[in-house]
This record gives C-alpha cells, structure tokens and sequence, in this order.
C-alpha cells in the first residue's frame, strides 16, 4: 500500500516538474536540488545502518557549521556515534521542497518546520504520527504549544522554538511626543497619529501575507475567530469580525499612519522592519525575529518591547518552529532519540543561545525569561498566544486568499468589508475542496 | 546523343551485382550511422523531457492533491473546464499575452535600435558592444537585488534623483503601485534581454553587403529609408528569430517576476507560471496546476511551430 501511495505520487511529482520542463520554465527559484531527492549526503531512505540522520530546517535555524544547533547535534552525533547532517533550506522553499521529496519517497530523518505548516505537511504524509513515543514528554510543553505541533488530534512534532507577536516601540520619539507606551486599541491609534508627521510615520504595517498574519490578534482581542469549532467555516467575517477589521484596516485607509512604502512589504521581514530601524517609523507589532535586524541595523536606536495592545481581551498570534520525523524516514527510533534530546530541558541553551524562546513550559518561570525585560514581555505573552486553525490549507487560507484580500484592501480596489467578507467564503469554499 | 547522356548511368548500372550489394550496404550502414550517433541523446531527451510531458498531461486530467497522498482520481476534463471557467485564470492568460507582447514592442525596438547603432563605424565599438551584453549575463537573482535596491522608496537612487530634481514630489512606490508595476518589470526584463535580441540582429546586419548601403545612398535614400527598405528585409529571418525568443522567454519568465512581486500587489503580475507555482506550491493542487502547465506548454508549441515555419522553412534547407 505505501509501496503503491509513493509511486504514484512520485509520478506526480515528475509530472508537474515536467510539464514546468516541457513549458521550458524553470524551477530554479522554488527549491535549492533535484526534487527527486538523489541528495548524495543519504537521505533517511538509504542509510539503513543507523549511522546517518538528515536534518533539514530553515537557513536561519540550521546557521552554519557552528550555529547552536549544529553544535547541539554535533555533541549528540559524537556520543551515540551517529552523523547528523543538517541542511539550512530557504525559509520560502522549505515546505515546497519537503513536500515534493517526501511525494517521491524522500525526504530527511527530522525536520524543523513552522508550526504553520504542521498540518500541511503530516497531511501530505512528509511528518510522521508520533504516536506514543511523545506520550512521556509531552507534559514539559504548554497545550497550545501542542496544538501547534498537531493536526486532526495527534501529534506530529514537539514544539522546538516559540514565539509570538509583541509592540516593538521608539522610546525616543514616544518620549520627545510625550506618550505613553499604548495599552488599548484607541490609545494605539491616538499614538499613532500623534507620532505620524512629516518624514517620520506612527505605525508599521505589512502588505500581502504579513498583513494577514498580523490580523489574527487584533481578531482574536474583539473575541473573534478564524474558523468554527469543527474547523467547516470561515467566522472571522462576522459581526465581531468586520468591527477588528475595520480598526485594522482603519490604520491604513483613514488614520494612514503607516509609511507610505509599507505597500510594498510582501514577503521578507526585513522590507518590514526597515522603517523602524531607520527611526522613522514609531511602532510596529512583530515576533522575536524583529530584534536582530535592529539590533544589527540600528545600534543607537532606543527602543523597547511591549505587550500588545489590547481589545476586549489580551491575545497575540503564536508562532514558533516544531521538530517532527519525516515521513519517510528509514530510522524513526533514532530519529526521535535525536528530536527528545535537542528538547530536553539539559538543551535549551542551544536554543537560548539562537536567539530563540525554547517551546518548554518550564522556560516561563526561568531566570533566562526574567534576564532580559524585551524577553519577558514575548514569555508573558505565551500565556494569550493562540495558534491558528490545524488546517493542511492554512497555509493557502493566510499567504493566498487572505494576502490577495489584504492586498485589494490597501491598494484601495475593494471596500474593507466586502473584502472580508468575500475572503471569508472562498476560505470556507477551500475548506470544502 | 543519347548514348553520351545516358553512359555515365549505363556506367554506373553496370557494376557487378556483388558490387552493386556491396554498396547497397554500405548506404545502409551510412544512413544507420546518425541513428546510432543520435539515438542516445534522442533516447536520453524522450526519457528527460517526452516521460514529463506526458505525465504531466496525464496528471491535468486528474484530482490531484499533494495534501492527498495517494488518492488521486480521474477528473476527466475537470481541471481544464474549472480553469476555463474561472474569470481570474482568464485574467491571468490575458495578462500573459499582454506581458508577452509588450517585453516584444519595447525589446525588438530597442534592440534594432541598439544594433543599427552598433552597425556604424563607431569608435570603440568593441567596448560598447562588450559593456552592452553585461545585463544579460548577470544572474536574474542579482537583476532583482540591483533593481529593488534602485526602485526602492525611500533609499534607491531612482526615487532619490525623482525627487532632488523636483520632477515628482511624491514618487510612486513603483514595485508596489498597480498602474506601474507591470511596466516597470517589462522594462526590467528589457533591460536584461534586449541586449540578446540586439547581438542576434548586428550578427544579420553585419551579413548585409555594403554595396546595398551605398547603392541606396547613391539612390537618396535616407537613414530611415535605408533601414526601412535595405537593412529590414535582409534582417527579416533575425528579426523573426528574435520575436519568437522574446515571447516564449516572457511566457516563460516566472524569476523575473516572483523574485519582484511574487505576483503581487493584488495580483497585478500574476502570469500563468507564477500562478501554475502557486496552485502547486502553496495550493498543492498538482491536476490544476499541471493543466495550467499544459496550458503553457500548448502556447510555447505553437510559437515552436510558427518558429519552424517562418525562420527554418524560410532557408529552404538544414542550417
């Protein structure tokens, strides 16, 4: 039967790179080899011996050779006498390129994912059901975390890094205007007309998929939701929906607070941060991942990390990596040997050492948590970060249906609530199909 | 007479029948020769290229989901007819045929223009000729950082020099802007393709005798009329070789615009290979998104065709 499934789907995965090929249009930009997987390194199909283990994440996550996580899985490699290969893939085309080898019978031992694409890919069979091997450790990570991890029930990761979205601000131009640091939707949009003037703006915003995904708190604040209890039907259009949506939508049409060029953050976070870190932009909401670039950028700008503001109620949006055994992956055991090690509470230095809040529950009441203030306020928040639906098409409903919405919304083609609304149907209709 | 016309073939019949077998199957063995010679690389293409093909035509009949492993059933021409059916494909097949035909206008006119330039007796024209070909050698990932950097909004030189000369207070947000945005990656493309198309027609300029110049000049004819009457007609099989190249490489260009855009903002540089990505990638539809393929592939044979027709029949013979 597995033998048959991955013909099949091995045809198919030659199929479409062929007719790409026939239609003489490359591929080249969607994945960094051969989708056929013959990666001369041993991929978890030909090792066999239990010698090997392939470990694919993001560039980002798998560094170089001596980044946290290459070191975590060098220690471990030396003392259970097994070579970890770790291969950094683009962020963009890591699910792309996991779902097309895995389709072909391929695809590494352990891979680090988005929790985003969790379901998406235990669907496309790219994960593999943990089955009862988490039973033991699953207690160390917090339920929503878990939920991250899962798709349909079960469990087809462990929560590796976590993260969610916090109100990064300018202490220097909150304080020459003499505002306080928002707490509420209303003190958030005072702020931020207040600050906007000349060259200098009071909010960042993003377009196409950033300001899909940036939308999620402020409609879970109203006391929204995505989807129905039984994941059939888009809600985020109703009553409560449309009034989060007309406050967000708001900060572009009528308060305009955002540098005009935010039109033109589509797809890499740096275009997103770069307002800010020049000093002309005074607020944005990111995750964790909008400090190095400041950081790096911007030595001397003063500024500091915030809850959110909130609504009716405190929510953000979690975000994070989760660590799974691939599909087709000949050594499974040893897989997980390797995935239980690097979460274990003896490693969460290589994750704190990436800049990364490990996914452990136990990390909330650390000393590592309460060391740095910006830290704290992303640990404080992993209380009200909620994860988005368990849906294999999530990945559609957010960077397709949603970012083309979005992107009608603030080039001014469509009125805010009929956007919305017709989003709202073709997600329901993805749903369904 | 006849006998004088007819002797070499007498000649020539009258060779020994062994003879005659002999050279029967040395012509034998002559004409088998190239198929050995081709036949692998043929066997090598079929396997490469013909097994997709038809694989890919044969998943476009099928439901086919990445995120439904295993489960694919026949869907006949549903893939197909719910393409055909949707107003947004249609859009997107419309926007192809517009992207195509104008990457054409602005690189078959540059690229003439660039060439009858080049055809003169310049100095340097060596390195003129060297530094123009530059752009298309440079990778296109490189063409999308050096162009993001140059049409940035706030940082890039463009906008900068916009502004300074006081010819735009406010400069579009080009890559960004609905109105401009595909214009802009047509002459972003141009800026990397015209010089291909350009060296192709200085190499059928540079065929034309210079007597045909002189004789119109002597005629009166000027520059224009030169170019129009003399230099045209003789380019002709260029010119159609360069056209058919443009389109298909435009039909084709999926980095020159997903490393801008990514099809966006709302869409307004979806083609169909950004969105046959899409389907596949981000939709993991894999029967859509291989109709759309098909689609594509249709296109690029009847450009294929036309090519056959016009630049190779048009020699009368084998190259």
């Amino acid at each position: 039967m597995t033998r048959r499934d991955s013909r099949l789907t091995r045809r198919q995965l030659l199929t479409l790179g062929g007719g790409a090929a026939a239609a003489g249009f490359t591929l080249s930009a969607c994945g960094t080899g051969p989708a056929g997987g013959s990666d001369p390194t041993g991929s978890g199909g030909e090792s066999g011996g239990g010698g090997t283990l392939e470990l694919w994440a993001n560039t980002a996550t798998a560094g170089d050779a001596d980044s946290p996580l290459q070191q975590a899985t060098q220690a471990w490699g030396e003392a259970n006498g097994v070579t970890v290969n770790v291969q950094g893939i683009s962020t963009q085309d890591l699910v792309p390129k996991l779902t097309t080898t895995s389709a072909g019978g391929e695809g590494p031992d352990v891979a680090i994912v988005d929790v985003s694409s969790v379901p998406q890919l235990a669907a496309a069979q790219v994960l593999a059901d943990l089955g009862g091997r988490a039973d033991a450790v699953s207690g160390d990570f917090g339920e929503e975390l878990l939920a991250g991890s899962s798709y349909d029930g079960t469990l087809y990761g462990l929560p590796y890094t976590t993260n969610n979205v916090a109100l990064y601000y300018n202490n220097t131009m909150l304080g020459d205007a003499g505002i306080e640091v928002p707490t509420t939707w209303d003190e958030l949009r005072e702020a931020a007309i207040e600050l906007t003037g000349g060259e200098q703006y009071g909010y960042m915003m993003g377009a196409q998929g950033q300001g899909a995904f940036l939308f999620w708190p402020w409609l879970w604040q109203n006391g929204g939701s995505i989807m129905n209890e039984d994941l059939t039907a888009a809600t985020f259009a109703d009553d409560i929906g449309q009034e989060a949506f007309a406050f967000y939508s708001g900060l572009v049409l009528e308060d305009k607070v955002m540098p005009p060029e935010f039109i033109a953050s589509n797809a890499s976070w740096d275009e997103y941060v770069a307002p800010f870190v020049q000093g002309r932009c005074a607020m944005m909401a990111i995750g964790p991942w909008g400090t190095a670039p400041i950081v790096d950028g911007n030595p001397d700008l003063d500024w500091a990390v915030a809850a959110l503001p909130t609504g009716t109620e405190a929510a953000s949006v979690l975000g994070g990596t989760g660590i799974g055994i691939g599909y087709n992956s000949a050594n499974p055991d040893l897989a997980w040997e390797l995935i239980s090690w690097l979460t274990a509470a003896d490693q969460m230095s290589y994750i704190q050492d990436s800049g990364n809040i490990p996914g452990r529950a136990d990390v909330i009441d650390s000393d590592w948590a309460t060391e740095d203030p910006n830290r704290q306020v992303f640990i404080e928040q992993m209380e009200v970060a909620r994860a988005r639906p368990a849906l294999p098409v999530w990945g559609d409903i957010e960077w397709g249906v949603m970012a083309s919405m979005w992107d009608a919304v603030i080039q001014g083609q469509q009125a805010p609530a009929d956007a919305l609304t017709a989003a709202a149907e073709e997600a329901t209709a993805t749903l369904s199909s | 007479m006849s006998t004088v016309t007819d002797s070499p073939v007498a000649d020539r019949s009258g060779l020994t029948p062994e003879l005659q077998a002999a050279r029967r199957r040395k012509v034998r063995r002559q004409r088998l020769a190239p198929v050995l010679y081709i036949g692998p690389a043929f066997l090598a293409i079929a396997v490469i290229i013909g097994y997709p093909v038809v694989n890919a035509i044969g998943t476009s009949f099928l439901d086919a989901s990445l995120l439904r492993p295993g489960q694919d059933t026949f869907a006949g021409l549903g893939n197909y007819l719910a393409l055909f059916g949707d107003p947004e494909f249609l859009t997107v097949l419309g926007r192809t045929l517009i992207w195509a035909s104008s990457a054409l206008v602005v690189q078959l006119g540059l690229g003439l223009l660039i060439a009858n330039t080049l055809n003169k007796k310049l100095r340097a024209r060596g390195a003129i000729r060297t530094t123009l070909i530059i752009p298309w050698i440079v990778p296109t990932v490189l063409v999308a950082l050096i162009w993001r950097f140059m049409l940035d909004p706030v940082s890039g030189p463009i906008n900068e020099l916009l502004r300074s000369s006081g010819l735009l207070d406010n400069p579009p947000i080009w890559l960004a802007d609905t109105r401009f945005v595909l214009p802009v990656l047509v002459l972003i493309s141009a800026w990397k393709w015209t010089p291909f198309g350009a060296v192709i027609l200085l190499a059928g300029m540079q065929q034309i005798p210079q007597e045909q110049h002189e004789a119109a000049m002597v005629d009166g004819a000027n520059a224009w009329q030169r170019f129009r009457n003399v230099t045209v007609p003789a380019i002709r099989t260029s010119i159609a070789l360069v056209t058919l190249t443009t389109i298909s490489g435009a039909i084709n260009n999926f980095n020159g615009i997903w490393m801008f855009t990514r099809g966006g903002p709302a869409g307004a540089t979806e083609i169909l290979t950004t969105l046959a990505y899409r389907t596949a990638f981000t939709q993991f539809d894999f029967g859509k998104a291989s109709a759309i393929s098909v689609v594509i592939f249709a296109m690029m044979m009847m450009i294929a065709v036309v090519y056959f027709y016009v630049v190779e029949g048009r020699k009368g013979g084998p190259r």
